[in-house]
């Protein structure tokens, strides 16, 4: 036995000089790890033969009976959620105050009541708790300006308790008395208070007074002057009220916000269909169906943001103006479901896992599915994906209070050379939308429809030729003139020495978040830097970390240019924070450009104090037409959010600004066939 | 954890270069290290585990070096193949029909499912003739060898980058370890006292820390490139671990009698640790070097791959992309994680198994019976 | 003895208190913090709001302050309260997260070291064989290969192809949704059961190894197995947490073996160097030159020598858990005290980050504390005087 072992191995060593059979074999251990990635794809074209059964009866048309006539069941099924991120808190006041995530939104989002809210999918302002169509403007009362707002009775939280004046009251008062800060403070406005340390603080700036109950179906808010829209339509009167009976003892007892933000939100009685049972952290979290006011109630919103309200005892009311168009969502109010069940996993491709796997119904993620999932979702053919466009914008940003950044000119040649089409089109290839305002057309009745982006629609030779013509224009020379030339459709030669009135360029720099942390900013800054190269520009695109950026653009004002992005909401006093030169980053405001215009200012204050939706409308129009004119910011694009979800499950709607997870998941409309 | 165990005892060619005086120095000492390369070589090569590693490194730093002289040729074009912007823009349209299922495709190439075209923002109906453009990632054709990554760039070409940066970032971050690690080693040994506790202290020190973490941190502040990593991991290997084991290794030599002989002779104490104890450990030396080099390519990976770096093109960025993309489980797009995983995969074992094949050389307890 | 411990732990204290200052230092160095940017980059809210954020955490006070406060609560005992997870006590945090990355990382350990030690004595044995070039090129290939993406192949081929375990987590919402405790608590359980089933055949085995007949070792070793596994199933077998315990013993499996996968060559390429040496050794040559079977010299005579670095680096490893487990965490969707440290650090969250930094140092100490003790009480060649 021996010998011949012996034998053997004598001669793969001597075999083994001759052909590197050590390394076949090493090469073989990394086939096999291969093999499990390249041996799935016929498991996978070969799966959905399995699933195929299921997949052709439940279509739409089965539910679209049962959405307007059959009356909600507590027993049904249950509403599996994927998340890629893990819960912080189960209390509602720290959600809103410290713990402000997307995440906590969707478990903890849907307990509070609200006087008025915003309408699903067209962000329709219209009555919750309130009894008028729209918020009630008030009257001046002395200096202060007060007012009365009266509530919808026989409203109940989810134990039966009234829903009234004196859970609103006591909301304001809890967030005022305990100090509660973060968002509370976004949506309830306080008015400062005399205090001579902070004589340097604006004090005529209007805020709330205070929050009474007149009666147990009256509010009564008080400010210190005429609130705008901002502050009354879109601020306070929109806040999350939460319930009395439950939380008053807690607040009582825990005297300061910490000990309070402390304590568990478990049983909170809800005014949403919903209340928080239990979760394991890390693990899961879950809903439980409960009893809902609104049960039965159907909202029928139309193309043009209208709503038809008809409550469970049969009356139907309108808001946001007459109803034209299609119908966009079509909403019989649940819940339906008998518990929403979160799953935490790790990261996207497990949750990817999870869905095609058929253990959750619907992953929930305010990022969207990326595009190179698709493959995998698609090859299930009962996952059904949705498309809708995020709300928010990246852009370019430049320094207006240095040269040349400062002379309109050099930003409008810069923003015409900028071809967001064909980055949008060929280079990120779907995954970005090109973008031209900071109010997306999604957005619909803020956008301002006839803006155009400078040299829209041009081809890069065009763009080259505009570009030269608007510096040209502005006084800018060169040594070199660029030129285009049409054999490399490249730029050749490329400008050489610009300068303005004989003041030349030093280096600048764009920054932007690394490919790691971005790869879409990241590669366009890398093209930005390349046309502006084109132009003579000595630009050089610098990828920074995403803290560092934020450090050096909100603080000293010595950078040049730099890429970021906004996540904004519905209503666009945003445009104000961002340009509005009293909001100069330097002094603390989100002013980054530190754009200073007088027209777009007087436009700002006057919005800033419009009480009526049609006028702030057209002021906003105005603004971004200067926005786009003098461009201290560059819009480049938005992104698509993917959804996916299981094809039994219908949703009210499936298009709509920042789709179904804008809306937690639609949690009490939502159905399932099965 | 397998860098603190150090063998106690080596063989010292230097002992020789004393008895010889009457040549030149330089002489003798490239002539004993041409004998000893050739000697040594022929250990190496009995050890396969060691050819294979040298192998394989040698055919990355191929690759590595052919991409400039493929721009340089003018075989690519800059604006297609470039890492950082290149763009394969040509478009390919190709007309398909619009099936309602996956399932119902019955030619990929000429049929489209309905559901692929509503995710993309296309709203069709079943039956319908549509231009469609060929999307990236394009698998492998005859000009992109493998093939393009989502944003239209070749795959190729960031592999072969990527692989200047792994030899750029592996080489500068075992470089910086093991001039410092072999220079504090011997100074600890040699002098003891409080410097041995105070650079033993520090390397204490350094090992409590958690290297990711403290990766993380590092990389967070403001332009931390590749070459501030490798010098950074440099740092923290060179005071850290690896000077504890060439500590010890120069302990081992200290107590040799050349080391008395040249302290009787009257050679100052700078000259000695240079001279004669530097020397003798750097044969260990050599070998920690090529495992700082698996460290840094390793570290590298991961910190890209958790999107920390800020950086041009790396392996672990290459598969950043793709798992950010959601491309990382699609076993239909393997060109975009396949060969940038074997490629960190290969070049981190390959200077891994040539750092064992010369431990056989540099550990006579190793060789064989 | 005594005396060098005691200088030992006075270093140690002196060292830890210079890591956790610099840790501090790191941390507060970090350009940007992203509490206060998190609240800047919020259009919605007032100054005030932010001012108050601020001040609720103590971040308005200067850095020094902020530092010695912290300092001083610390060391008496008060870890704070998370930042980003305001009001959380970071203590809380951690006993959520602690039991689970002790319960993974215990276990694969536990099997990296039996794997690893095992091939590696296979490979001293077999030098220059075919078996071993295999092996090494295999395993190498595993320690050196690029872990993420190693683990996430995997789990594309056994959960999602195969389907045998679970894709991630650590437990099944539907089992546990009303279970009477609480998935830590269970962990806790499992793992205190392990170890004194690993304590008991280990020391069953350790004394078996002084009895002198031979069939009596073999049998009382065999017998330790048979009674301490059989112990072991018998009891969880008939627990009523039956299920609850599969359950989490079944998301163990894949992160386990992945983890042994890509560890264990490193234990085996100690294991080998240091039993090549030993086997130079005059008494192993002794026990050839006895006649002692091939295999008899291989277990009881090299293999036990061999032991020491190797129990050493277990020692070592122990200590590098944490910050090892940050890739295994993330990938198996096991959120343990990797994943509270990395998201932590990137949140500059001060708090939890030192409090996790301070832990890792504090394994790390210990770690080599008793890696040198082990080294003075098992070989009595080195002397605990010389370890620098």
């Amino acid at each position: 036995m021996r010998k011949i072992d012996e034998i053997l191995e004598d001669m793969t060593v001597r075999s083994s000089s001759k052909f590197p059979w050590r390394f076949v074999a090493l090469l073989a251990v990394l086939a096999m790890i291969a093999a499990a990635c390249g041996g799935t794809t016929a498991e996978t074209t070969a799966a959905p033969d399995v699933t195929d059964t299921t997949s052709g009866t439940d279509t739409p048309d089965t539910t679209e009976g049962t959405e307007t006539t059959t009356p909600p069941s507590v027993d049904g099924f249950e509403y599996k959620i994927a998340v890629i991120e893990d819960f912080t808190t189960d209390n509602f006041w720290t959600y809103l105050d410290t713990d402000n995530s997307v995440y906590n939104g969707y478990l903890l989002g849907g307990q509070a009541a609200a006087v008025y809210t915003q309408v699903a999918p067209n962000f329709t302002l219209a009555p919750s708790l309130a009894v008028d169509a729209v918020p009630p403007v008030g009257a001046a009362d002395g200096d202060n300006w007060v007012i009365s707002v009266p509530l919808r009775e026989n409203l109940t939280w989810s134990d039966g308790e009234a829903i009234d004046a004196n859970d609103v009251a006591f909301t304001f008062n809890t967030v005022k008395d305990l100090g509660l800060g973060g968002n509370w403070l976004g949506s309830i406005p306080l008015a400062s208070e005399d205090d001579p340390e902070t004589a340097d603080v604006d004090e005529s700036a209007v805020g709330l007074l205070s929050v009474e109950a007149a009666d147990d179906y009256t509010v009564v808010y008080t400010f210190n002057g005429p609130p705008g829209l901002p502050l009354w339509q879109y601020g306070a009167a929109q806040f999350s009220v939460l319930p009395e009976h439950f939380w008053g003892p807690i607040a009582a007892s825990a005297g300061d916000a910490e000990t309070f933000e402390a304590a568990s939100g478990e049983g909170a009685p809800s005014a949403g269909g919903f209340t928080y049972t239990t979760r394991e952290e890390g693990a899961f979290a879950r809903l439980s169906a409960a009893p809902y006011y609104d049960t039965g109630a159907r909202t029928v919103v139309y193309e043009n943001g209208a709503v038809e309200y008809t409550s469970p005892d049969g009356a139907t009311e309108t808001y946001g103006g007459t109803p034209e168009g299609e119908v966009v969502s079509d909403d019989v109010a649940g819940p339906y479901a008998s518990e929403v069940v979160f799953t935490v996993t790790g990261g996207q491709d497990q949750a990817v896992l999870a869905l095609t796997e058929g253990e959750v119904d619907f992953w929930l993620t305010p990022l969207g599915v990326q595009r190179g999932f698709l493959d995998r979702i698609l090859a299930e053919s009962d996952l059904e994906v949705i498309t809708n466009p995020n709300s928010g914008f990246r852009y370019l940003s430049f320094n207006t209070r240095k040269f040349p950044m400062s002379d309109t000119g050099f930003r409008q040649a810069m923003a015409c050379m900028i071809d967001k089409e064909f980055m949008a089109n060929n280079v990120l290839q779907g995954v970005a939308i090109s973008l031209d305002t900071t109010v997306p057309p999604a957005n619909a009745y803020w956008h301002n429809p006839d803006i155009e982006a400078i040299c829209a629609g041009l081809s890069q030779e065009e763009r080259v030729a505009q570009a030269i013509q608007i510096l040209k224009d502005a006084g800018w020379t060169w040594d070199v003139e660029p030129e285009w030339n049409a054999d490399n459709l490249d730029v050749i030669p490329k400008g050489e020495g610009l300068k303005l009135n004989g003041e030349s360029i030093g280096d600048l720099t764009v920054l932007a978040p690394g490919p790691g942390y971005d790869p879409l900013r990241a590669t366009y800054s890398l093209f930005i830097e390349d046309w502006a190269q084109d132009l003579g520009i000595p630009l050089s695109a610098e990828p920074t970390g995403f803290n560092v950026i934020v450090e050096k653009v909100f603080g000293p004002v010595d950078w040049d240019m730099y890429i970021l992005g906004w996540g904004t909401g519905v209503f666009p006093d945003y445009v104000v924070d961002f340009f509005e030169s009293s909001q100069d980053s330097a002094e603390g405001g989100f002013n980054t450009p530190g754009f200073n215009n007088a027209e777009f200012d007087a436009l700002a204050a006057e919005f800033k104090s419009a009480t009526d939706l049609a006028d702030a409308q057209q002021l906003v129009f105005q603004m971004e037409e200067i926005i786009a004119e003098e461009v201290p910011y560059v819009v480049l694009f938005t992104t698509p959010v993917l959804e996916a979800f299981r094809n039994n499950l219908s949703f009210p709607f499936t298009t709509g600004l920042g789709g179904i997870q804008q809306w937690n998941g639609s949690q009490v409309s939502v159905q399932s066939s099965q | 954890m397998d860098t603190l165990q150090a063998p106690e005892e080596f063989e010292i060619p230097g002992d020789v270069e004393l008895l010889l005086q009457h040549e030149p120095l330089w002489r003798i000492r490239l002539r004993l290290m041409r004998k000893s390369f050739k000697a040594n070589w022929k250990l190496f090569k009995r050890n396969k585990v060691g050819v294979v590693g040298l192998v394989i490194i040698i055919m990355f730093a191929l690759l590595g070096i052919a991409q400039p002289i493929l721009f340089a040729t003018g075989v690519w074009d800059k604006r297609v193949y470039d890492v950082r912007t290149g763009n394969d823009t040509r478009e390919r349209i190709v007309e398909m029909t619009v099936v309602a299922n996956v399932d119902d495709v019955v030619d990929p190439n000429t049929q489209i499912d309905r559901r692929r075209l509503i995710a993309e923002g296309r709203n069709v109906e079943v039956g319908d003739v549509i231009q469609r453009e060929l999307k990236h990632p394009w698998p492998p054709d005859r000009n992109h060898l493998l093939g393009t990554d989502p944003n239209g760039s070749d795959i190729l070409s960031q592999l072969m980058f990527g692989a200047r940066a792994a030899f750029g970032l592996g080489l500068l971050a075992a470089a910086v370890t093991v001039f410092i690690a072999t220079t504090v080693g011997s100074v600890a040994a040699y002098f003891g006292g409080w410097v041995d506790s105070f650079f033993m202290r520090f390397a204490d020190l350094l090992l409590m820390l958690p290297i990711l973490a403290v990766l993380i941190v590092a990389s967070s502040f403001g332009r931390f490139k590749l070459w501030h990593l490798a010098i950074f991991l440099g740092l923290l290997g060179g005071f850290g671990g690896t000077a504890i084991v060439l500590k010890s290794q120069a302990l081992a030599v200290k107590v040799k009698p050349f080391i008395d002989a040249a302290r009787v002779a009257g050679g100052n104490n700078w000259r000695i640790v240079t001279a004669h104890l530097i020397p003798n450990v750097m044969p260990l030396s050599f070998l920690y070097v090529m495992f700082s080099v698996t460290g840094a390519i390793s570290s590298e990976a991961v910190l890209s791959f958790l999107g920390l770096l800020n950086i041009d093109m790396s392996w672990g960025l290459m598969i950043n992309k793709t798992q950010s993309a959601g491309y990382l489980l699609n076993p239909s797009t393997w060109w975009l994680i396949v060969p940038a995983g074997l490629a960190v995969t290969l070049l981190a074992g390959a200077f891994y198994l040539a750092g064992r094949g010369m431990d056989e050389i540099i550990n006579p307890r190793l060789r064989n019976r | 003895m005594g005396r060098y411990v005691l200088k030992r732990f006075i270093q140690m204290v002196l060292l830890f208190l210079v890591f956790f200052a610099l840790s501090w230092i790191a941390l507060q160095a970090i350009p940007g913090n992203s509490i206060e940017q998190q609240l800047r980059l919020n259009p919605n809210l007032p100054p005030e709001a932010i001012t108050q954020a601020l001040e609720r955490r103590g971040l308005d006070k200067p850095p020094l302050e902020q530092f010695w406060i912290y300092t001083q609560n610390f060391f008496t005992g008060d870890l704070g309260v998370s930042w980003s997870r305001y009001p959380q006590p970071v203590s809380s945090l951690i006993a959520e997260r602690l039991p689970r990355t002790v319960m993974l990382f215990s276990v694969a350990l536990l099997f990296q070291y039996l794997v690893g030690f095992q091939a590696g004595k296979y490979l001293a044995w077999r030098r220059n064989k075919r078996g071993e070039m295999v092996i090494t090129i295999a395993g190498v290939s595993l320690f050196t290969v690029f872990y993420p993406w190693f683990g996430l192949m995997m789990i594309l081929l056994f959960a999602v192809k195969l389907g045998w375990v679970p894709t991630n987590g650590f437990i099944v919402e539907s089992i546990w949704r009303d279970a009477p405790l609480s998935a830590n608590r269970m962990m806790v359980m499992m793992f205190t059961s392990l170890l004194l089933v690993t304590a008991f055949v280990g020391v069953t085995v350790w004394a078996a190894a002084r009895l002198d007949r031979p069939s009596q070792r073999r049998m009382v070793k065999i017998g330790a197995w048979i009674v301490g596994v059989g112990a072991f199933f018998a009891y969880w077998l008939t627990s009523e947490y039956l299920v609850y315990a599969k359950d989490i013993a079944i998301h163990l499996v894949l992160p386990v073996s992945v983890l042994t996968m890509v560890g264990f060559a490193g234990v085996m390429l100690i294991t080998r160097t240091s039993m090549l040496e030993t086997m130079k050794e005059d008494f192993v040559l002794t026990a050839r030159a006895k006649g002692l079977t091939e295999a008899m010299v291989r277990d009881r005579h090299a293999a036990r020598t061999a032991l020491l670095p190797v129990s050493t680096s277990l020692v070592l490893a122990v200590a590098t858990v944490i910050d090892g487990g940050i890739i295994t965490e993330s990938i198996f969707g096991w959120p343990g005290m990797g994943q509270l440290l990395l998201a932590s650090v990137i949140a500059e969250d001060i708090p939890v980050a030192l409090a996790a930094f301070s832990f890792t140092g504090i394994l790390a100490l210990l770690g080599h504390f008793a890696a040198d003790v082990l080294y003075g009480v098992l070989d009595p060649r080195i002397r605990v005087t010389s370890q620098g």
